[in-house]
């Protein structure tokens, strides 16, 4: 079958790959048909995440048809429509109880390396799913592949970084990076009321989408950002911060905005970059700083039905869909930011 | 209306105590020793500081220093502050002032400041400005 492979710094190929087997009675394998390029995968891209072998399969945000059901499988249909949550767990041990999936001793990411589990990931024409009821959600038959696909990552991660700030109706937000989360958060943000959302970003035409999602754009290129943010709110800084890149930059521009007591959400994957204040400012600016993992266990469901409701409308960050065939120049457009989102269909 | 009238009236007496304070036998080394490159922007009247404190300078306007701090005020908020009447802490909290930087190297200089609010005030007296050193 055909994957996407990576091999180091900016090598992307489409490959010739065994076809995945069930290997546990709780696997299924699912024909996918519709997935993205994240972009926790320009990580990968950039060779930034340790463990990651060359030739991996990449890829961990995706949906499709299940062909293939293991014996232990309850819940799954062979046949159905199904979106994946990027990473399995068990549901069923302590960690699960308390929605707590990080430890759950089955965690893993799909297609992110060895240290995140090692499972094969999904940008390819199967993917083999690990814990299928827990891991799968049925998508409802009134909602395309464009629509429910983000529900097992990005969205959920969204959703969960606006829940998880506490955000209120009134208090007002920063989001830094108006990327496909960032995008993201300001829609899951309008469900919850509040008065003022600024993006920040430095691309124009992903600020003119933030834009018509209700946010008021603020251009990082040409100026400092926190001017403008303190600038709009009588010199205070933002309630809630919410940083969606994952850089040190983007750090620095999320601490610079907020106001005293702020909460700050990271929804942006990090790797090694350092604190941007010292512990003591933090402290003395009172700020709460949280990062968070998407919880598409626990939301999906809701998620989906503010979808069908209409108050959500993930599909419309999707800029380019392109093939399968064609990652190598997708990833370079998506990390050129050519496109805001990308989707590959086999 | 704002206590100073025009920038000349900030560099007059912000400016002067900020001399002073760099100045001074006792209190200019351990400002000094600070480190701190502070950039003070005033608004209504708008007028800029730029205070080395290791340089022992105080430039008018800008300077090409790289500040370690930078705060932003409207200038009655740093003559108020200059008389005792401003908690920093609850200043910026409440959006009366703001810092680009690190917060606590601040802080760490306002007790040496508040040495200098006696100073401040009789600055102003001796210069026949009851007005202001009552606000």
């Amino acid at each position: 079958m055909k994957a996407v492979t990576m091999h180091g710094l900016k090598d992307v190929r489409v490959e010739d790959v065994p076809r995945p087997e069930i290997q546990e009675p709780s696997d299924v394998i699912l024909r996918m048909t519709t997935a993205a390029i994240c972009g926790s995968d320009l990580h990968l891209y950039h060779d930034k995440m340790p463990g990651l072998l060359p030739g991996s399969v990449v890829g961990h945000e995706f949906l499709g048809v299940v062909e293939e059901v293991g014996s232990a499988v309850r819940l799954v249909e062979a046949g159905k429509r199904y979106v994946a949550s990027f990473y399995p767990a068990c549901g069923a041990c302590a960690a699960c109880m308390r929605h707590d999936w990080r430890n759950c001793p089955f965690f893993a990411v799909f297609g992110f390396g060895e240290a995140f589990g090692g499972l094969h990931g999904s940008q390819a024409e199967y993917v083999r799913v690990p814990l299928a009821d827990m891991t799968l959600a049925p998508v409802p038959d009134s909602l395309t592949d464009e629509q429910a696909l983000f529900t097992g990552d990005i969205l959920s991660t969204a959703f969960t970084g606006v829940l998880k700030s506490g955000l209120q109706a009134g208090q007002t937000l920063a989001v830094v990076g108006a990327g496909p989360v960032g995008l993201l958060v300001v829609q899951c943000a309008q469900l919850v009321g509040p008065s003022k959302i600024f993006s920040i970003d430095l691309v124009p035409e992903r600020l003119k989408l933030a834009q018509s999602f209700g946010a008021i754009p603020i251009n990082a290129a040409e100026g400092d950002a926190s001017d403008a943010v303190f600038e709009q709110t009588g010199f205070l800084g933002v309630d809630v911060v919410i940083e969606a890149v994952g850089n040190a930059k983007s750090l620095e521009t999320a601490w610079s905005v907020a106001r005293t007591g702020a909460t700050i959400v990271i929804v942006g994957v990090l790797v090694d970059e350092p604190w941007p204040i010292s512990c003591g400012d933090n402290w003395l600016r009172a700020l709460t700083v949280k990062p968070i993992l998407g919880d598409c266990l626990t939301y999906r469901y809701d998620i989906l039905k503010l979808i069908e409701a209409g108050k959500l409308r993930p599909e419309a960050i999707i800029s380019h869909t392109m093939r399968l065939d064609d990652a190598t120049e997708a990833y370079e457009m998506f990390d050129s930011r050519q496109a805001t989102k990308i989707l590959l269909k086999p | 209306m704002a206590y100073f009238k025009d920038r000349e009236e900030v560099y007059q007496y912000i400016g002067a105590i900020f001399e002073q304070a760099l100045s001074d036998p006792v209190l200019g080394p351990k400002f000094a020793e600070s480190g701190v490159v502070l950039k003070l922007v005033y608004t209504d009247p708008d007028s800029t500081l730029v205070v080395d404190m290791p340089g022992g300078k105080v430039y008018r306007d800008q300077a090409d220093l790289k500040p370690t701090v930078e705060m932003f005020m409207k200038a009655d908020v740093a003559h108020r502050f200059w008389l005792g009447k401003v908690n920093i802490g609850m200043a910026l909290a409440k959006g009366d002032m703001r810092a680009k930087g690190p917060v606590p190297k601040i802080l760490k200089l306002v007790p040496l400041a508040s040495s200098l609010y006696p100073r401040y005030r009789q600055m102003l007296v001796d210069d026949g400005r009851q007005d202001l050193a009552g606000a």
